[in-house]
């Protein structure tokens, strides 16, 4: 009951503060692929 | 084609050989892998990205790997010591200055850098001094409140 209408530091933010935050891109995992888009130089051409 | 490039990260050497187009946010992130340095925008704009380079804050992805040759580097990751938290980051704590925490490192190191040339800036000069660095989640008030708070409790340069 003492916790009700106290400020109370998040559990998550340790992590975050001190860059071990695992954002999608900062995973990294054995054998991974890596996908880029290549788009078309041509804003209208023929693809032949 | 690549080029040697030794740094000091963190207080640790470290070598890396590199194409000379490799950005040090790459560097940093990939070759090094400390992750907590971010990439938020392709544009040098969003400040996820700042480093400590010879320690003056840096966007790391505005920087050639190889213009850093020779340098010492301090990313988030060596904030801090140990257990023991860098004033900033407790004060990013405390304040609930932080929502997601994808901007925080850049912050935080820009707010260092602003700290060691302005040990007690006010409201505006922090938000001067933070331009360069972009949230999305926290509207930056409790971003202002943490800077401030750190600072009074006497942050090192």
């Amino acid at each position: 009951m003492s916790a009700i209408g106290q400020a109370m530091k998040r559990k998550e933010d340790p992590r975050m503060i001190t860059g071990r935050g695992r954002y999608t891109e900062d995973i990294s995992l054995p054998g991974m692929l890596h996908m880029v888009v290549v788009r078309s130089p041509e804003a209208h051409a023929a693809i032949t | 084609m690549t080029e040697p490039v030794a740094l000091v990260v963190n207080g640790q050497r470290r070598e890396v050989s590199v194409e000379p187009r490799r950005l040090l946010v790459q560097v940093i992130r990939e070759d090094l892998d400390l992750t907590g340095t971010h990439i938020g925008c392709d544009t040098s704009q969003c400040g996820a990205c700042t480093v400590h380079v010879d320690g003056k804050a840096v966007k790391s992805c505005s920087m050639l790997a190889v213009q850093a040759d020779g340098a010492s580097i301090t990313t988030i990751e060596g904030m801090g010591s140990g257990d023991r938290l860098h004033p900033l980051q407790a004060a990013f704590w405390e304040k609930h200055g932080l929502q997601c925490g994808f901007c925080t490192p850049g912050m935080i190191m820009a707010a260092a850098d602003l700290l060691a040339r302005n040990p007690n800036p006010s409201d505006e000069e922090i938000r001067h001094g933070l331009e360069g660095n972009l949230c999305r989640c926290t509207g930056y008030h409790n971003i202002v409140e943490a800077v401030k708070s750190a600072a009074g409790s006497g942050v090192p340069a």
